[in-house]
Parts: C-alpha cells; structure tokens; sequence
C-alpha cells in the first residue's frame, strides 16, 4: 500500500500534508504497514499512474495547497499531474487535491469577495475500488476555506475528491476519513486512538462553529 | 489640535471607567472610539515628531526588534515614544495616544519608533511618510488575512518605496532581498546572520521561500557572527561586539542585528556602537518572548507562538525535555490549519493543552505523536492546574501560547499592566 504525495515540500502551505499524515497514523494504529512517497515531477508521476494500473495494488494520492510561487514553480507539470489523476479515478484510486491544486486543475471564475471562514460541506462519495459492499455513500466534510473562486467547496468525480477546504480537511472530517481507512483496512476507526482523534475532531468542530 | 479635544477627553475617560471595572483592561475600546471620533489624529501624531516617524515590519520579530531599536536610541538620549506590542494595529496607535497624550493630543517625544503589522504599515504609510523602515523578514504567516506571502511582499515593498530616508533590510530572506532590488542601492543598508548562527535553527527561520533562483546576498554591514547560548557576536563594518540577547535562539540574534544596524543608520555619527552592545546585554525579554517571571512560587518562562515560524523556533529552542509545559492556543488562531505545518519532533510531552482551541490543539499533538497528560479547554481551570503541580525536575514550568491565550493568561495570573507605551 503506497500513499503518494505530490510535491509536499511546496504544496504544504495551509498544512494540507497533514492529510497524509492523519492517514497514516490512523493506519498505524490500525496494525497496518504502508509506505509514503513523495512524487517530484512526470517521472514519479508516471510511476505512480504505473502502480495503481496494477490490479489490486491499494495507493492513496495526495496534491496539496501551494503559494503563488509555489504553484508557478510546478505549473510546467500541469498536464502530467492531470494525466495522473485520470490513471488514478480509471483505476478507483483515491485522489485528493486540495486548495489552489484544485484551482489549477479546474476551471473557475474570480470572485469579488473572498471567502475566509469553517464550511462543513455535504457530498456523495462512490464506492471505492476493492470494496464489498458498492454503495455509495453522503459524506460530509469540515474545514477552512480561504479562497475567492466561484468552485464548490468539495467536488466529486469518481475516486477523485477536489476541495477548498484546509485543516487538513481529514482531520475534521471524520465521514471522509472513514471513507478512505475502510477502502485500505475494510473497518474504519475502531482502536482506541482513532476514537480519540474522533473525539478531539468532534470537539474541535463544536469550538470552529462558535468563532 | 485643540479640535481633538472632545474626542481625547472621551477616550480617556473611557479608559479611566473600564479600568474601574476590569483591572488591566481599557486599552481596545477607548482606541476604537477615539479612532471613530477623531481618525485624523493619528496622521497629525505621527507627522508631528521633530525626527520623524521609525517603522519595523515584517512578518516575525517586529516586537522583540522594536524593543532593541527603541532602548538603543533611548540610550544615546533621545526620546522616543513607542507603542506596546499588543498594539501594532491602527487601532492599537490609537489606544496609545489616549493613553500617552496630553489632553490636546500632544506626544512629548523626539521620534516615534513604531512596530507595524504588515497591512498596517502598507495602509498607514499612505498617509504618513516614515523617515526609516526596517523590514525584517516574510513569512507564510495569518493567510486568512494576507492569502499569500508575495500578496505581503508587495505591500511591505510599498512601505519601503515610500519612505523618505534609509531602509533596512534582512540580507538572509530572498523576499527582502527582493524588495531591496526596487529600491536606490545608496538607501538601503542591509543586516544578516552569518551561516553558524543560522545553522542552529534546525528548520532555519522560517522565510517564505520564492521558488526562483537564489539572488546573491548583499553585502551586510551589521552581522550576527557567532552565537553561543545567549551570548552573541556581532559585528559592524569590520569591528566586533559582544552582547547578550534577552534568550536563546538565532532568530534573537537575527532580530538584534536588525536592530543593531536601525541604531546605527538613525544615529549616525552619533552612534555608539559599544555601548550599544552593553544596552542590549542589558535588556530584558520582551513581553511573552522568553520571558522568565516568577508566579505562584514557581519559575516560569513564557513563549508567544503567533505563525508556524515562531512555533517552530520556539519549540526547537526548547533545550533538554522541559517536564512541565502548557500548551495554549486561544482564539486569535482563526484558521488551524498552519498548526500542522510545524515539526513537533523536539516537544515530548505536554502537560496540559488548553485555550479556545484547546481540541485542535490536542488533535495536532496527538497526530505527531505528542502526548500530553490532560485537555482543559476553561483556560482559568488549567492554569490553576498547571501552577498547582510541583516544581518540575528541570525547576522552570514553560508555557507555550499564542496572543488571546497569553493576554487571558496574564490576566488569569494577575499581571494587570502587561507593557505599556513608553514617551
């Protein structure tokens, strides 16, 4: 099981690698061994699209938030990261792009005013691939949006979840969590740290709803 | 000035009733009044100095710099009024001067050597020309307010533009050194640290990075060359002076630099540099910047973590295993999200996490694999908790706060008159 992160050390802006991180940890602690890479450039990405092609292979992608610099730095890999993306929904891989990652790749207008404040945003997820039970499911999420696009808050196209919302999204998002540790583990949160991230999560929205 | 008459007596009064009312506070509302009753005042104020108006910006230091420059310039015998720390906005200008002025609004001061955040100084410096600014770094710092770190680039650029006199600059952020490239060459004088001294910032300091080609370091006049605990070289045009800083950490040392050269630049000839070397050994931690009080019978060190930039400098400074600390994140951390970027590998244990966003707070711990013995999200609760365990092994509590949960904790723990402006 590979989680991949696509540039990390520029698109880690808002935090959003803490996504990978949440992940992880809720893996760990599930008993579970996974591995972490971090995808710099066509090369890797091709590699990436390469593993999940791969029948039964279980991976995880990550493209984060970035600066302006930042973005405009990587902008030049646009099209190989979007094929990437595509190789992963074609095979019900997870994806997760997050921010202006999701602006770059998407189409939007400019709006006058910028939104600066928590969203809790509700979505439908599809099954992921290697699942038993192909039901799709309504998720919601929470997180911070910080933008002045006219894109949803969460959008959905297959394995793929674009979103505005920083956090990291996962760590508030406890349904979307879920989501993603049942496709690797097939159980979700059910040891006694991952109840306790629930906890804290539940905690932290009831005071993010008070600001 | 005798047309701001009114609107002064209002604010003072103001601040004289809520004082009745709440010990140690009065500062916020009577500004804001003062700042809807007479907005043009503050212009007028500042305009008014015989030596002009002294700006320090930037992203991370301002406080601690402003600090250094202003007992510097005190110290070769000109008054100067500046504004507390917690007053770096334009209403904060505005709670000094009810505070600080006579009834006619009159400001008994040479210069005024004033600390800017960011968008502050850009709209401020509309107004009012500053005679010298000093920026001191950008960082990826409250993007729910600036978005992104060239969104502050250009507004900290345009307070550099506009400045009528000398610009000081951080030879060792990319994004200064830009700033400097759209500025005369005779106007800008540059401070730095040396790579030793750099090098004992495990994550570095925190610059935003530019993702283009490096530009090459300007030369520097005023360096911080060697640091060793607390004690620090520096050196000016070739000369070397030891000094102290008020704590540990190269960013104290990047800070005094700053405020080294800023001295120099505004004095002149009439600059001292050994004494000024002697001033700085002699200064106190700033206000919540490393600053050692005594509370309950307990020794305490008190460190304010505003940005991901300040938290990992502090808990990278954070030397052996402190056995007691508390972790407070209040209310002025709107969005969360910059928690996580910090590496929280040199913090072992906390004792107890609280403050507004004690949960979040707790989440980013537990995530990095922090433990901590106990939440308390009653903030009051909590500090009588902590204060209320024995004297940790290593003989100091250490708390870690960020800005509403340093102000609720002073106020908690009695310390009314957390800095005021000095004139």
């Amino acid at each position: 099981m590979r989680l991949f992160s696509y540039f990390p050390d520029r698109l880690n802006l808002n935090g959003d690698q803490g996504n990978l991180l949440i992940l992880l940890r809720n893996l760990q602690w599930a008993g579970v061994g996974v591995e972490t890479y971090a995808l710099h450039g066509e090369e890797d990405l091709r590699e990436a699209a390469k593993y999940v092609a791969d029948q039964g292979q279980l991976a995880f992608l990550l493209v984060g938030h970035g600066s302006i610099a930042a973005m405009k730095s990587i902008e030049n890999q646009r099209d190989a990261l979007a094929r990437c993306i595509q190789a992963f929904e074609a095979s019900g891989t997870p994806v997760l792009v997050i921010g202006s990652s999701y602006e770059s790749l998407k189409g939007h207008e400019v709006l006058e005013q910028r939104v600066s404040r928590f969203v809790e945003a509700e979505f439908t997820l599809p099954a992921l691939s290697g699942l038993e039970s192909g039901a799709s499911n309504i998720c919601s999420a929470f997180g911070y949006v910080n933008s002045q696009t006219n894109l949803a808050p969460v959008l959905v196209s297959g394995s793929v979840v674009y979103t505005l919302l920083h956090g990291p999204v996962l760590a508030k998002s406890t349904a979307l969590l879920e989501h993603y540790l049942k496709y690797f583990t097939k159980t979700g949160l059910d040891n006694e740290h991952s109840m306790r991230v629930r906890e804290l999560a539940e905690m932290a929205i009831r005071t993010a709803k008070l600001s | 000035m005798f047309r701001y008459l009114p609107a002064i007596l209002i604010g003072k009064l103001a601040r004289v009733l809520i004082r009745v009312f709440r010990k140690g506070g009065g500062s916020a509302l009577p500004g804001l009044m003062l700042s809807r009753l007479a907005p043009g005042l503050l212009y007028k104020t500042l305009n008014s100095f015989p030596l002009g108006l002294v700006i320090v910006t930037g992203s991370a230091g301002k406080s601690t710099t402003t600090k250094m420059l202003v007992a510097l310039v005190r110290s070769h015998g000109i008054s100067v009024f500046t504004n507390p720390s917690t007053a770096n906005i334009l209403q904060g200008f505005y709670s000094t001067i009810v505070e600080k002025s006579s009834m006619l609004g009159r400001l008994r001061a040479d210069v005024a050597i004033l600390e800017m955040d960011e968008a502050h100084a850009s709209s401020l410096t509309n107004r009012v020309v500053p005679k010298q600014v000093t920026i001191l770094n950008v960082m990826e710092d409250q993007l729910d307010r600036f978005v992104d770190p060239s969104l502050v680039r250009s507004e900290l650029s345009k307070v550099a533009q506009v400045c009528s006199g000398a610009v000081i600059l951080n030879a060792d952020d990319q994004n200064t050194v830009m700033i400097g490239q759209d500025l005369a060459p005779n106007r800008v004088h540059w401070f730095g640290i040396s790579h030793q001294v750099a090098a004992l910032s495990r994550h570095g300091l925190g610059n935003a990075p530019t993702y283009l080609p490096a530009l090459p370091r300007p030369k520097v006049s005023t360096e911080a060359v060697a640091l060793n605990g607390e004690e620090l070289l520096l050196e000016r045009r070739q000369v070397s002076y030891v000094t102290k800083l008020p704590n540990r950490g190269a960013h104290f040392a990047l800070d005094a630099a700053a405020a080294f050269e800023s001295a120099a630049i505004f004095l002149g000839e009439k600059f001292d540099p050994q004494k000024s070397a002697q001033v700085l050994a002699e200064l106190p931690p700033v206000f919540a910047r490393g600053e050692r009080v005594s509370v309950r019978g307990h020794d305490v060190e008190f460190n304010l973590v505003q940005n991901p930039g300040s938290m990992q400098l502090n808990i990278d400074a954070l030397v052996g295993e402190p056995d007691q600390i508390l972790f407070a994140i209040g209310r002025d951390v709107h969005d969360p999200s910059w928690l996580w970027t910090v590496d929280y590998s040199n913090l072992r244990h906390v004792k107890v996490v609280t403050g507004f966003n004690a949960a979040e707070a707790a989440l980013v711990l537990e995530y990095h694999s922090v433990t901590y013995d106990r939440v308390i999200e009653d903030l009051d609760e909590a500090l009588d908790y902590f204060f209320a365990l024995p004297t940790p092994a290593r003989g100091i509590k250490t708390v870690l706060f960020s800005a509403d949960a340093m102000r609720r904790t002073r106020r908690a723990l009695g310390f009314w008159t957390p800095e005021t402006a000095q004139s």
